[in-house]
């Protein structure tokens, strides 16, 4: 990796001393003369005392800066110039248990009712059991009764799913075409850190680089947070071969519990210096100028929009049926029911990659929540619950679809133990929930995120009730009651999976995939294998709620290709 | 805030007949136990609105919009159906539906107007069983329309615009042969008249000028009119497969529909003021030779 910073350095801090913290690393006794946090905010670090005087090594030294050195360090103080990401490593050197702690615990510390640390509170788990006693209770003494019950509830949620899946792809649908987005000029553009959670990446690492340093962004401006775990050599070893430029900074997470991405993001995110922060994944293909879009959103829309999310889609969607309906799946997801979501103004769950947000404001809220698998999905609610507004950004970052059912299993099995996790986090406290989030927000995170896990869990079991009540002759419905509930079962079940498949089918609309159509047909096959995930996402929850099952990359035969 | 100004609902005004037609027909569905006088009522009142709502939308004064209506109603097919004497009112909702997402369809090709010719399609066969044949002689006209893009994407845009009419052609002939429930709202009525096919499809053309102008004045001549033009097309089709097939013919309900694709059709028309008294004339001369026609064939015949 060639000298970092050493552009900036050179053209502020021309008249400053120049130090080489590779050679001459920070006295390690000085770790604790200031804080951390005004370290990270005004790049700097205590280097070493030369004739009683503290000489600190300062990313972009000035007369400025001087002084608010100096009021952080509590004495008079002589400033030198340093590459930035020297310094900050440097900075990560002597506050590395800190920082690791504070990845890991900020917001259970701050807020400890919405950190995912805890499956379920005391309180859910006696509902819960309360719930299920009385179930079975009833059950035995009246079976049949009970099973009406069950399975009439069961239709209607479904079919409350399904309906307003359909009103959002509607309202999705009305989304017109952005205009494009005035011009800024390369002076005017803030600095934008790109963060990039790396694990086990070396064979997409040099194209993840390669389409990084395509956006249409000035490179000086680019902040970009490589982040890779310690004891990934391959991906360290890997990054060491790269001849990178000042733009890139590698930030090592140290090894500890849980081992998630969100933790490697907050990790990461104490070194962000830019005005907005991005999350990339390390097999996405963001479209050039998606930087700039974002920074056109941010300056023209309301200061409480927040975060903004890209759409995404694959660029190896032709390789087998899987990918296609997984393509289907995506293209439904991106480009109508999350811009339904925001033309309700109702919360959002953010997909895995291509948030854009103001970094400010990531760090007021503690950033991602560690212990939580959908880290993003979580945050959306937060967001909201906080009084921010997520909005969807009409620039699309392409992903490599996983292509095997195996690695499928367990990529979709992560993320619906998340969605499970993230429900039963804002479900802590349900008044709450509805206060923060409005009547509307309150039903939608109920029927979005409730009723996604719902839904797949259900699917199967309305199949079962449907053949084992017609196929084998097995009275399920009987009596008024039951007739009424059969009624509302089989047009849940026509309606609903009809429905279903449209929607699908529909996806790729928008992006004149229309060749993708037909494979829409295909869908129910495509669920049964999205119930087996979340039946898996479940017994997860159970066994080991934290584990961040990783989804290879860089397998698929396909190159990124111009979409 | 009212249903109207909500942002999503005033984005698409143009198909928000549509959805009121949805909503209104999820609660005819939802209330099977209603007086069959109330339901036709319903009907007819819902489809006083939807018109009038369609002609504000596309541009017409009010006075121009509420004359208009009134001007279809008295038409001799709306009225009598409307008035519960002959004929049948639905074959008028399914087809203004049809013809106007259509319309909506050609003109802006979105996703949504793809949503929303769909469903009305589905919509025409649960109103009235001549609608299922309606839903077949429209569709491929619709898919004909797309004037570039590879075959396959054609494929798909046609699996896409059947997928919701097949469901429901499905589900309805489940219902009818498995459950033996007939599940479309109107039930053939007994003809008002005896009258020979050829001259039954005549006077359902001759009573329309409002089609004829959209097709032969250039400065009404647009595709989304045209797709009005060809509703009206499939439909007289679809009453001549049904007549062949052994049905009784039904002056007054085709006359009906008639009417109604003829008011979806002026809403494809620029509301200049030249083209709104044009439209004022059109409909009132639609409606005279609408009653003349059909006293005069009763008389004949």
């Amino acid at each position: 990796m060639r000298p970092m910073g050493a552009v900036s350095v050179a053209r502020s801090a021309h008249s400053f001393r120049r130090i080489d913290l590779g050679l001459h690393p920070p006295d390690p006794a000085l770790a604790n003369v200031a804080d951390l946090t005004a370290c990270l905010a005004h790049g700097f670090v205590p280097w070493r005392r030369e004739y009683g005087r503290l000489v600190i090594a300062c990313a972009q030294p000035s007369l400025a800066r001087h002084a608010k050195i100096r009021a952080a360090c509590r004495e008079p103080v002589t400033l030198a110039a340093a590459p930035a990401n020297a310094v900050f490593d440097a900075v990560e050197a002597q506050h590395r248990e800190r920082l690791t702690h504070e990845a890991i615990y900020s917001l259970a510390d701050a807020e400890p009712e919405l950190c995912a640390n805890r499956t379920v509170t005391r309180a859910q788990a006696q509902t819960f059991a309360g719930l299920a006693v009385t179930t079975l209770c009833a059950t035995v003494l009246w079976p049949h009764a009970m099973l009406q019950i069950l399975a009439g509830c069961l239709a209607a949620s479904y079919l409350a799913n399904i309906l307003f899946r359909t009103a959002l792809v509607w309202c999705g649908a009305g989304e017109t075409e952005a205009p494009p987005p005035p011009t800024i000029a390369d002076a005017d553009l803030p600095l934008y850190t790109i963060l990039v959670p790396l694990y086990r990446e070396a064979d997409v690492l040099p194209r993840l680089v390669q389409a990084l340093q395509a956006l249409d962004y000035p490179p000086e401006k680019r902040d970009i947070k490589l982040i890779v775990e310690a004891d990934d050599g391959e991906t360290r070893a890997a990054l060491a071969r790269l001849d990178l430029d000042a733009s890139f900074h590698a930030v090592i997470v140290p090894p500890s519990n849980p081992r998630t991405k969100p933790k490697a993001c907050n990790y990461a995110l104490r070194f962000a210096r830019g005005e907005f922060t991005v999350i990339f994944d390390a097999e996405d293909r963001p479209e050039p100028d998606q930087l700039r879009k974002a920074v056109s959103r941010f300056r023209a829309g309301p200061e409480t929009v927040s975060c903004l999310q890209a759409r995404l889609n694959f660029y190896n969607r032709n390789e087998n049926w899987l990918t296609r309906l997984f393509a289907l799946d995506y293209a439904l997801w991106f480009d109508f029911l999350l811009p339904g979501l925001d033309m309700l103004a109702v919360p959002m769950p953010l997909g895995g990659t291509s948030n854009h947000f103001r970094t400010s404001v990531l760090h007021a809220i503690h950033g991602w929540d560690s212990f939580n698998v959908t880290e993003d999905a979580d945050l959306g609610i937060r967001l909201a619950r906080l009084g921010h507004r997520a909005a969807t950004l009409d620039s699309t970052t392409y992903e490599e679809a996983t292509n095997s059912t195996g690695n499928w299993l367990k990529q979709r099995s992560r993320w619906l133990k998340g969605y499970m996790q993230t429900w039963l986090v804002h479900m802590r406290h349900p008044v709450a929930l509805w206060r923060h989030a409005g009547m509307r927000g309150f039903f939608a995170f109920q029927l979005f995120i409730g009723g996604t896990v719902l839904a797949s869990l259900a699917n199967p079991l309305m199949w079962a009730v449907f053949l084992a009540s017609h196929a084998a002759g097995i009275a399920i419905f009987s009596g008024a009651l039951g007739e009424a509930l059969a009624r509302v079962s089989l047009f849940s079940l026509i309606v609903g999976n009809g429905l279903f498949i449209y929607l699908a089918m529909l996806g790729p609309y928008r992006r004149g995939w229309l060749q993708l159509t037909p494979y829409g047909l295909t869908a129910p096959l495509y669920w049964l294998l999205i119930s087996a995930a979340a039946y898996r996402a479940a017994w997860h929850l159970i066994r080991r709620p934290f584990h961040w099952e990783k989804t290879r990359h860089g397998v698929s035969r396909f190159e990124a290709e111009q979409p | 805030m009212t249903l109207v100004e909500f942002p999503s609902f005033r984005r698409a005004r143009g198909t928000l007949p549509f959805i009121i037609g949805v909503l209104s027909l999820v609660l005819i569905v939802l209330f099977p136990l209603l007086p069959p006088a109330l339901l036709h009522t319903f009907a007819a009142a819902l489809f006083a609105a939807l018109l009038f709502q369609s002609l504000l939308g596309a541009g017409y004064a009010s006075f121009h919009a509420a004359a208009l209506t009134a001007l279809t109603f008295a038409q001799a097919g709306i009225l009598l159906s409307a008035a519960g004497r002959a004929g049948s009112i639905w074959l008028a909702l399914a087809s203004f539906c049809v013809a106007m997402t259509a319309a909506e369809f050609v003109r802006h090709r979105d996703a949504r107007r793809v949503m929303a010719l769909g469903g009305a399609l589905s919509l025409a066969q649960l109103l009235d069983p001549l609608g299922g044949l309606l839903a077949v002689f429209l569709l491929p006209l619709c898919v004909g329309l797309p004037r570039s893009g590879e075959t396959r994407a054609k494929a798909g845009l046609l699996a896409l615009l059947l997928f919701m009419p097949v469901v429901t052609a499905l589900v309805l002939a489940y219902f009818r042969v498995f459950l033996g429930v007939e599940a479309t709202l109107h039930r053939v009525p007994p003809p008002d008249t005896q009258m020979p096919l050829a001259v039954l499809l005549c006077i359902a053309f001759a009573s329309a000028p409002v089609l004829w102008l959209t097709t032969m004045v250039p400065r009404l001549n647009c595709p989304p009119g045209l797709i009005t033009v060809y509703t009206a097309l499939a439909l007289l089709l679809a009453t001549t497969l049904s007549v062949l097939t052994g049905a009784l013919p039904d002056l007054t309900s085709l006359l009906a529909a008639g009417a109604a694709i003829s008011a979806a059709a002026l809403c494809t028309w620029k509301p200049s003021p030249q083209n709104q008294s044009l439209a004022l004339a059109a409909t009132a001369l639609g409606a005279v030779l609408s009653w003349l026609l059909l006293n005069l064939s009763t008389l004949v015949l």
